[in-house]
């Protein structure tokens, strides 16, 4: 749990050029700074910044080389020296500058503190959309969420894309299929083409894959056993022609002369020895032989002839023996060709057997007895000749059969897609149902959530706006996220009767101050306040009075939210006006000097000063008096502002004492004004204890004895030094009671905002211990 | 609680946004039957990191409106 700040010490920190220490006090609401201009008031609070936020203060974001940090060093400082403390009743922080920065020790968590500055009210404001989420998205960051919603949203989208498919990939399907229903001519059973898909398909493949089998074998059969009568047929023409040839070169070779074949080779390869050996020999002139003298021409010439004879008769018995060789191989493939045409023929038989095949049956084929049945070949062929006619027959309705299955199989598959495709779709379409529903419910709570929270924002700051700025016509309308921006807010407010008008355009750059200052109060409120602390560094100076007045009762007012408020201002307004409030501490600060520093001066509220007036021993009657000539005065102006009291009419609005006691004595004698005080306000749990203060009986005192003021506190004459100290004594006794009977004594300040039931007046203080009747008067 | 009228209530500071709208979001996706109670606890650590990958909802929403889910439900009651 945090504690308020009780002391702050500075040594060599920015203006605290000589050690400085003030004390706050935290049973008060609230503490004032209040200087001129250099005083020291933003040195204060960027010390508890500095200590309590690790920051470096005000010259965050200021242009002025690297190493900014090292001017919170006092300019005739050294570093070494620097010290801020900032203590609470428990703890102590301690800031020392090392290296240009500061060092905070200290081991207790530092407390929580916010601080508003002139140049960050811009920031809420009048910044783009997404400097301003950058200032709201500790509130309304949902990042993770959002992340989260996203793949949502494309899982939603997937499935969506997987739905389409689904879809037309059925519907491709179903139109294949119903294409076909139409080409088949609409069969039943149903009127659409699913019913006879169904129907075909729950008949089944079995008889279509039977017929197409039957089919299947009859034209295998019929065409092995063409085929085998067309190749037996070619191997008989080719086994008589080879027998031809034979016959024919048998002939021949019984005409040529008779000598062996063995032979004729034996004498070939010796002429041919002979021939190379006349060849060889260019002066032969004689039979290498018979030694017959002979030319080696002539020799040749012998040879050559008796080569040619020879060469002749090997060609034929050649040729015999290739012919030879074919007719053995006709006979083979005869023999083959026989077997073939004989085995398909039996298979034909046997498929006729079965029964199968009708139109087989219905040939009526003499079957051959089958151990006889190479004896007549041509019955065989002729048996294939019967076969031969029905083959293509057989080939169109075996391709039939086939296209009934391929259609079979199309309508399955198309069926059985369609079945699949829809029973899918049932799954992914709940499946899509259930992620659209989820997406809605995360993006509706995501944008309620953020835009809620906005909203509550908007209407506290807009709130707060309206305190400061009542019947003006003028406030902050909206907050919203930008749809089309990711972490972007913006805001409209309305301005004379205009809506949904962008503030920074069209207000004035007061109410731009006051907007800004209102939007963060409604911020830090939402963060444990009870446990912030708030700095407020002199941010009105565009304000002026009235709403300035107003600006520091709601600042009365909601101070009591945070563990403490410490403000400073160069308002002396803001000053004298909370001269009588018990729960505001003021702190002024002198003229600064770089040898005094920063020089805070004890300055008491005027009451107190009167009441110590009043009672001390050493009696100073003009100070008496003119203290409650000054005291009254302020009361009774403001009595008078707000009831509209009759006043005489002046160029400088500047009332006597006589004036306004005169004015507001309608109020006493006519109205019956009366203030109710709660007498246990100060003791916390006790229940409220309304008691009427006797402010006619202490006007009436007042208003006898108003010559005193003049004639003692302001005048130096005979008439004054006749009224004895008692007189002037109780005259100052009366003032201080009509303003005890008059005001809060907590706040010090008069009842004069109308109470929720409208029935009295209140003050503006937390402790609300005045009440005040009537609200108003005729 | 402030005592002042004009306070709003204060959110509980100690949780992010994330937090406060996963739990908001993961009870109303349980509370229509879109995540089963099961699957509860890890769609809400998943959802404040933003680490919920596509699989995880369609696995989560297939689970939780598959017609056995539904049947199991009704035999429980």
């Amino acid at each position: 749990m945090s504690n308020p700040i009780t002391k702050i010490h500075l040594s060599g920190f920015r203006g605290a050029s000589t050690a400085f220490e003030l004390d706050l006090d935290p049973s008060k609401d609230m503490t004032m700074l209040f200087g001129e201009n250099g005083s020291g008031k933003s040195t204060i609070l960027d010390a508890i910044d500095v200590v309590c936020n690790d920051t470096i203060g005000c010259l965050q974001g200021v242009s002025a080389g690297q190493n900014v940090g090292k001017y919170l060093c006092n300019l005739g400082c050294q570093q070494a020296t620097l010290q801020v403390t900032v203590s609470s009743n428990s703890d102590s922080w301690t800031g020392t500058m090392r290296r240009n920065s500061i060092n905070v020790f200290g081991d207790a968590d530092r407390p929580t503190v916010k601080i508003l500055r002139r140049n960050q009210i811009f920031k809420l404001v009048t910044a783009q959309p997404r400097e301003r989420y950058d200032e709201l998205s500790r509130f309304i960051d949902v990042s993770g969420v959002e992340q989260s919603e996203s793949s949502l949203q494309q899982k939603l989208n997937g499935t969506n894309q997987e739905i389409t498919t689904l879809t037309r990939d059925k519907d491709h399907m179903a139109g294949q299929l119903d294409e076909l229903w139409v080409a088949e001519g609409h069969p039943g059973p149903g009127p659409t083409a699913m019913e006879w898909a169904e129907q075909r398909v729950n008949t089944g493949i079995q008889g279509l894959n039977d017929t197409l089998d039957r089919l299947k074998e009859a034209v295998d059969t019929v065409a092995a056993a063409t085929s085998a009568k067309t190749e037996f047929e070619t191997r008989r023409q080719s086994h008589s022609n080879v027998l031809g040839q034979l016959d024919q070169i048998n002939q021949q070779i019984t005409n040529a002369p008779s000598i062996t074949s063995a032979t004729a080779v034996q004498l070939l390869e010796s002429l041919e020895k002979a021939k190379a050996y006349i060849e060889a020999e260019d002066s032969l002139d004689k039979c290498p032989t018979c030694q017959r003298p002979m030319e080696r021409d002539e020799l040749l010439g012998i040879v050559n002839q008796e080569f040619g004879q020879l060469s002749e008769l090997k060609k034929l018995t050649d040729d015999r023996q290739r012919i030879q060789g074919g007719v053995n191989t006709a006979v083979s493939h005869l023999e083959e060709a026989t077997t073939k045409l004989v085995e398909a023929l039996k298979k034909v038989q046997e498929v006729v057997q079965t029964g199968n095949v009708p139109e087989l049956v219905a040939l009526n084929i003499a079957w051959p007895s089958w151990e006889q049945a190479t004896d007549d070949m041509d019955a065989l062929v002729a048996i294939c000749g019967q076969l031969e006619p029905v083959h293509p027959t057989f080939e169109q309705q075996r391709d039939s059969a086939q296209r009934d299955v391929s259609q079979f199989n199309s309508i399955k598959q198309w069926w059985d897609g369609i079945h699949d495709a829809n029973e899918e779709m049932t799954d992914v379409d709940r499946i899509r149902d259930g992620l659209q529903r989820a997406y809605d419910i995360v993006h509706e709570k995501r944008v309620a959530f953020t835009q809620g929270i906005l909203d509550d924002i908007r209407k506290e700051a807009d709130r707060l706006f309206q305190e400061i700025h009542p019947g003006e016509n003028i406030g902050l309308e909206q907050l919203k996220m930008e749809e089309q921006r990711r972490g972007s807010v913006s805001q409209t407010g309305t301005f004379n009767d205009h809506n949904d008008v962008p503030p920074q355009a069209v207000f004035s750059e007061s109410h731009m101050d006051t907007l800004g200052f209102c939007v963060w109060l409604a911020l830090a409120k939402r963060e444990a306040p009870e446990a912030t602390i708030l700095l407020i560094d002199d941010i009105f100076s565009s304000v002026d009075a009235t709403h300035l007045g107003r600006v520091i009762d709601l600042l009365s007012t909601e101070a009591s939210n945070f563990l403490q408020v410490v403000v400073a201002t160069h308002y002396r307004l803001w000053w004298d006006r909370c001269q009588h409030a018990h729960g505001i501490q003021r702190v002024h600060l002198g003229r600064w000097c770089v040898a005094n520093g920063i020089a805070p001066q004890n300055m008491p509220r005027v009451l107190d000063e009167l009441r110590a007036k009043v009672a001390s021993a050493v009696f100073d009657r003009q100070g008496v008096s003119s203290k409650a000539g000054i005291l009254l005065e302020s009361i009774l102006d403001d009595l008078a502002l707000h009831y509209g009291c009759s006043l005489p009419r002046n160029r400088l609005n500047e009332y006597t004492l006589g004036a306004l006691l005169n004015g507001c004595s309608r109020l006493f004698t006519r109205h019956s004004l009366t203030v109710q005080i709660d007498s246990n306000w100060n003791r916390d749990g006790q229940p409220e204890d309304w008691q009427a203060t006797d402010s006619r009986a202490a006007y009436d005192r007042v208003n006898a004895m108003q010559f005193i003021r003049n004639q003692v506190g302001c005048h130096f004459n005979l008439a004054g030094m006749n009224i004895p100290d008692g007189d002037v004594r109780d005259f100052g006794t009366a003032t201080i009671e009509l303003v005890e009977a008059l005001t809060c004594p907590n706040c010090g300040s008069l009842a004069t905002r109308i109470a929720n039931d409208g029935t009295h007046l209140r003050c503006s203080c937390a402790k609300r211990a005045a009440h005040m009747t009537p609200v108003a008067i005729q | 609680m402030t005592n002042n009228p004009a306070t709003p209530d204060t959110p509980d500071v100690t949780q992010s946004p994330d937090d406060l709208l996963a739990t908001e979001v993961a009870d109303a996706l349980v509370e229509v039957g879109l995540i089963t109670d099961g699957h509860k606890a890890e769609l809400l650590a998943k959802l404040k990191s933003g680490g919920v990958r596509q699989e995880d909802w369609n696995l989560w929403v297939d689970m939780a409106t598959a017609p056995e889910a539904a049947d199991e439900e009704a035999d429980d009651e």
